[in-house]
């Protein structure tokens, strides 16, 4: 995952504010202490907030938090949030996903891209070993995550100019990973809900790639879009996150609503408008 | 339920419910899979809404008469988004609709046997209220590309019919602002290019006016 999702930062209080850098430190923390260093360098926004949302649904819990200072910051005293269930799961879900993408690189991309791979794949593959033996949960994840590899490949392949259909893999995947967070009575809701941020991250991430796909002669489902393909990008990422954020009202949050809401209601709109004034930018200079 | 507090004003109480009944108002889930689950919540805060006011009206008489119930049934969103099509969804609508059963396959969320009888219709047969329901499965299995494609066509197929028009429209209104229409969140006024628009309007302006002196002075 890229990290696409995350808060609107001007219109968090400074108190959220904290409490998002605390779980952003505490995923980076268990990362390191679970998995290792080389698992602290594939922290993401993404898994920040799933993690946020996995707190958030959980009413029973009650996060604690320390002080610490960590090595990206060694003179400053950060507060963090401890372990606990739903950082863990992220954590978890962050080292089966990174595991995959790094075989992916190793079958089809450049060269670099395939020495890096090939460096880091014995890290990751111990990593997901390790999560894999903590329980059923990292195995569905496990198993959700490599039918994703295969389906998208089957797209990717037959060159699908339906971007609904080429998001559809990833889409599955954040579907039965969100549900994880879940129980019984919200479930449903949690299904459509990951399946929209599966969706939304995949456009994110076509849409970030657009350019060098075009020049590369590469798969993308915008691709066949030609002079609209940014347009279309856009509106088909700005219905996602409408969508987003009506199914999200039907959630009951507890802790860290506020930031949550952020995230989903401002951040994701946020996002988009960067991406795309980004690449406008490198093209009008 | 409507989170306000024992001794809120009535003014509070009718603001929150207010809120709550935009928040989970049924025109805005329709076709939704999860539409049950926000009329389920509409029902609570209804139920919660009555209960107030009945206790408020037994403490103190003086409160009375604000007419609860009133809003969700009688207020001005049906006006609004057409929404009184929408309450006849899957009844008043199968006595002249040609594809009754789908719609009720739909409203149980059969989505795949819905799909398969739609998609047993020859090509030439495909009127507006098949592009509709097209459009309604695919909306319902987050497919909204193709979902917005469909409501289109039907749309255009026919444009005086309302529910047609109703679901491009809301999608149409999502695709440029990034939120559904109705939210009372910040996100529209984020989203909204009109306070960018006025900004650039501004400094055009501005500009305008220091050219002028600019000129004026040399």
């Amino acid at each position: 995952m890229f990290g696409y999702i995350k808060p609107f930062r001007p219109e968090l209080k400074i108190r959220e504010a904290e409490d998002y850098k605390a779980v952003y430190c505490g995923l980076c923390k268990e990362l390191g202490r679970s998995y290792g260093l080389f698992a602290r360098m594939t922290l993401s926004y993404d898994f920040a907030f799933m993690a946020m949302l996995f707190m958030s649904l959980d009413k029973n819990s009650c996060p604690n938090f320390e002080k610490c200072s960590c090595i990206a910051h060694p003179f400053k005293k950060q507060c963090r949030c401890l372990e606990n269930k739903s950082i863990s799961l992220a954590a978890k879900a962050a080292m089966v996903l990174t595991y995959y993408k790094i075989k992916d690189d190793l079958s089809d991309k450049g060269f670099f891209n395939k020495i890096r791979a090939v460096l880091l794949l014995p890290f990751a593959s111990s990593a997901r070993k390790k999560a894999l033996s903590s329980g059923s949960e990292a195995q569905k994840i496990d198993e959700a995550a490599k039918i994703m590899m295969e389906e998208q490949r089957e797209v990717e392949n037959k060159k699908s100019s339906l971007s609904d259909e080429a998001a559809e893999p990833t889409a599955k995947f954040l579907s039965e990973i969100i549900s994880l967070g879940g129980n019984e009575e919200n479930k449903r809701i949690l299904e459509r809900f990951g399946y929209l941020l599966g969706r939304y991250i995949y456009f994110c991430d076509a849409l970030d790639d657009l350019e060098d796909d075009i020049k590369k002669k590469n798969y993308n489902p915008f691709i066949f879009g030609g002079e609209s393909a940014k347009e279309q990008a856009k509106s088909a990422l700005f219905m996602t996150t409408a969508e987003l954020a009506d199914d999200l009202e039907l959630l009951e949050l507890d802790k860290y609503k506020e930031i949550v809401e952020n995230t989903i209601c401002l951040g994701l709109i946020a996002e988009v408008e960067r991406i795309i004034n980004k690449k406008g930018g490198e093209q009008n200079g | 339920m409507l989170g306000v507090s024992e001794n809120a004003t009535d003014e509070e109480i009718k603001k929150a419910y207010r809120d709550l009944v935009r928040k989970y108002h049924p025109d805005k889930y329709v076709d939704n899979p999860l539409a049950d689950v926000a009329a389920e919540k509409m029902k609570d805060i209804n139920a919660a809404y009555d209960q107030i006011q009945k206790d408020r009206k037994a403490g103190k008489t003086s409160y009375g008469d604000s007419g609860y119930g009133g809003y969700y049934n009688a207020g001005g969103y049906n006006q609004n988004y057409g929404g009184s099509n929408y309450n006849s969804y899957g009844t008043g609508y199968s006595a002249n609709s040609q594809f009754s059963d789908v719609r009720r396959l739909i409203q149980q969320n059969r989505i795949a046997e819905a799909d398969e009888i739609l998609d047993g219709v020859p090509e030439y047969n495909r009127n507006a209220e098949w592009y509709f329901l097209k459009g309604s499965i695919y909306y319902r299995r987050g497919w909204l590309g193709e979902a917005s494609r469909c409501f289109q066509r039907a749309y255009q197929m026919e444009p005086g019919n309302r529910e047609y028009a109703a679901a491009y429209q809301r999608i149409a209104y999502q695709q440029q602002y990034g939120s559904s229409p109705g939210r009372t969140t910040q996100t529209q006024c984020y989203a909204c290019p009109c306070d960018c628009c006025d900004c650039c309007t501004a400094m055009m302006c501005m500009d305008c006016l220091g050219d002028c002196l600019c000129g004026n002075g040399c």
